[in-house]
């Protein structure tokens, strides 16, 4: 009784209403599944596609509220462009183009960041903002009219006068970081990911802003001026620039220098206004070149990429610079072999807005004296030095 | 006895089956149709992102140029045309697609814009209009009370003062963003 009141009472379906059902649900599934991968999948990447474009901005408004102070001082110190560019070995980024975009070839099919060659360039420059005058303690809270806080801004607490600031918005591909052993993403010797590294996976490349504290500018005892650091071819002069400070104390409590790093772009090109031509211009490859007066604009392009590298993009931002107003051409048909005019003396201004290729500069200009002395003057490294100079920046070259 | 008890508790039918998928499907449907929401939002915040690089962009252009905006921001001035080719170091004419007040970004091979992804697919305008002075009252808008505003030379009339928008589109959508700064005239360099 049991198993027929079960079977009689409770049947289940017909083989019929099984195959019925079970035809129409493969039937809706068969629709529907397609329309949810397609969905998910364009959820996954405008998703990819938004965290990269929102790391862009950030980094982008950070670049043109920083390159907005930038100024030169008023024999024409400093304000410089590098271009070096690399050959990535990382298949994330796509292959190059056919034929070749060897630099310099207009590229009629806007490829120049869409492929495996990397823009790692450098602006140096001269940022005013101090504490002004006071006590050491004080000046850590009378910052700059107009300044940012920390740590956009960095005070100067034991320096009676600061004037300004040596700074540098560079890719880590030209200049590589030594950082403290506990910071993150650095190997048991304390060094940052080197240039193999970073081209084989190019999620690693940064840009950092540096800043080396021109720091007390009337440097002498009993109110004795003896030296004027605006003077070129000191502290702000060509050739001067912070390229490899000796270490990066993350605190408040060295106050020499700042770092501001870790943003991860692929690409950092700076094209100057050429106000002649009326076009943004690149400097030519392991080139550097030094402009007086600033030019007007400049226009920053870089390419960010997500961690997992899954998206890219690459976005530009033209910059006016208020205090700009050279017009920006840059002579092209002789280059400098020297950071200075070797003829007129060391002290002699450089000839500005003219290239001068990098791996040819001479050795006398290796960062004034501190071949001695590393930890002084321009903060220039043995390493640094030999990496960008001696062994030459490494041309990019198409195979 | 058997089929009297079996009509008491009978299982589903075909039609009760078919209606329960009916209603399963519809739920998934409803599921699928929230995702586009997301897409689209997340399509609005990029845009965002693009709109403040280009409209920054564009008023670093006219600052670089040290535009008067009552004569260059005029459409049909020499820096602003209204029609023809884009010339290098002017401002891009209206495009083709949706005409005036609508400029394209100039992209081509040596552009300023040449590298920005999906350049394309925005559109740009730009207003301009004096902001009168409070003793020298206009067609123009007042200056917000309160505000700080320069003392008036009446002998040299208005300051000209201008509030400049610049708008970002994406083509053939409804999206668009419209950013002001003000500018005085201080004439070229």
């Amino acid at each position: 009784m049991p198993t027929a009141h079960y079977n009689s009472a409770r049947r289940g379906f017909t083989l019929v209403e099984m195959m019925v059902v079970l035809t129409v649900s493969l039937l809706l599934m068969t629709m529907i599944a397609p329309i949810f991968r397609l969905s998910t999948r364009t959820v996954q990447v405008v998703e990819r596609k938004l965290a990269v474009y929102e790391a862009a901005r950030n980094v982008l408004d950070l670049i043109e509220s920083e390159l907005k102070l930038s100024v030169a001082n008023e024999r024409g110190g400093r304000w410089s462009l590098k271009r070096t560019s690399w050959l990535d070995t990382d298949t994330f980024t796509p292959v190059s183009p056919t034929p070749p975009l060897t630099p310099g070839i207009t590229d009629t099919a806007s490829l120049a960041y869409a492929q495996s060659r990397r823009f790692s360039d450098a602006l140096d420059y001269v940022r005013l903002e101090g504490g002004g005058a006071g006590g050491a303690g004080a000046n850590l809270y009378t910052q700059f009219p107009g300044g940012k806080s920390f740590p956009l801004q960095y005070p100067c607490g034991l320096i009676a006068y600061p004037e300004a600031w040596r700074a540098s918005m560079r890719s880590t591909l030209i200049y590589q970081h030594k950082i403290e052993s506990a910071d993150y993403e650095s190997d048991n010797a304390g060094n940052r990911w080197n240039r193999p590294g970073q081209l084989a996976d190019v999620s690693q490349v940064e840009m950092a802003f540096v800043f080396y504290s021109v720091g007390d500018q009337f440097r002498g005892s009993g109110g004795n001026i003896i030296t004027h650091y605006d003077a070129i071819p000191d502290a702000l002069g060509p050739g001067k620039e912070a390229r490899m400070p000796d270490y990066y104390k993350g605190d408040v409590g060295d106050n020499r220098q700042r770092r501001l790093g870790q943003f991860k772009v692929l690409d950092l090109a700076v094209s100057y206004w050429d106000d002649t031509a009326r076009q943004f211009t690149d400097v030519p490859d392991n080139d550097v070149v030094y402009f007086w007066p600033m030019p007007k604009a400049v226009r920053v392009t870089i390419t960010v990429c997500d961690r997992d590298k899954r998206s890219t993009v690459t976005l530009c931002r033209l910059i006016h610079l208020p205090t700009g107003t050279g017009p920006g051409g840059v002579k092209s048909d002789a280059q400098d072999t020297a950071y200075y005019t070797a003829a007129l003396g060391s002290y002699t201004p450089a000839i500005y807005n003219r290239t001068k290729y990098m791996p040819k500069l001479p050795a006398s200009f290796q960062g004034d004296n501190s071949f001695a002395n590393p930890s002084s003057n321009d903060m220039s490294r043995n390493s640094e030095t030999t990496t960008i100079l001696y062994d030459g920046v490494k041309p990019y070259n198409w195979p | 006895m058997k089929a009297s008890h079996f009509h008491q508790r009978r299982g589903l039918t075909l039609l009760e089956v078919l209606l329960a998928m009916f209603i399963f499907v519809v739920g998934i449907l409803g599921v699928l149709a929230a995702l586009p929401t997301g897409v689209n939002s997340a399509t609005w915040v990029i845009f965002q992102d693009a709109a403040i690089h280009l409209s920054n962009s564009k008023f670093a252009e006219f600052r670089r140029d040290r535009v008067d905006p009552a004569v260059d921001l005029q459409s049909g001035s020499a820096y602003l045309p209204g029609s023809g080719s884009y010339v290098a170091g002017q401002q891009e004419p209206f495009n083709t697609l949706d005409g005036a007040p609508w400029r394209d970004f100039a992209s081509v091979p040596g552009a300023p814009y040449q590298y920005f992804d999906d350049i394309q697919r925005y559109e740009w305008k730009v207003e301009s209009e004096l902001v009168d002075n409070v003793t020298n009252p206009g067609t123009g808008p007042q200056p917000q009370n309160g505000y700080y505003f320069p003392v008036v030379v009446k002998t040299q009339g208005k300051l000209k003062l201008s509030r400049v928008s610049v708008s970002i589109r994406m083509k053939t959508t409804s999206r668009e963003m419209k950013f002001t700064q003000l500018f005085f005239s201080y004439g070229k360099l």
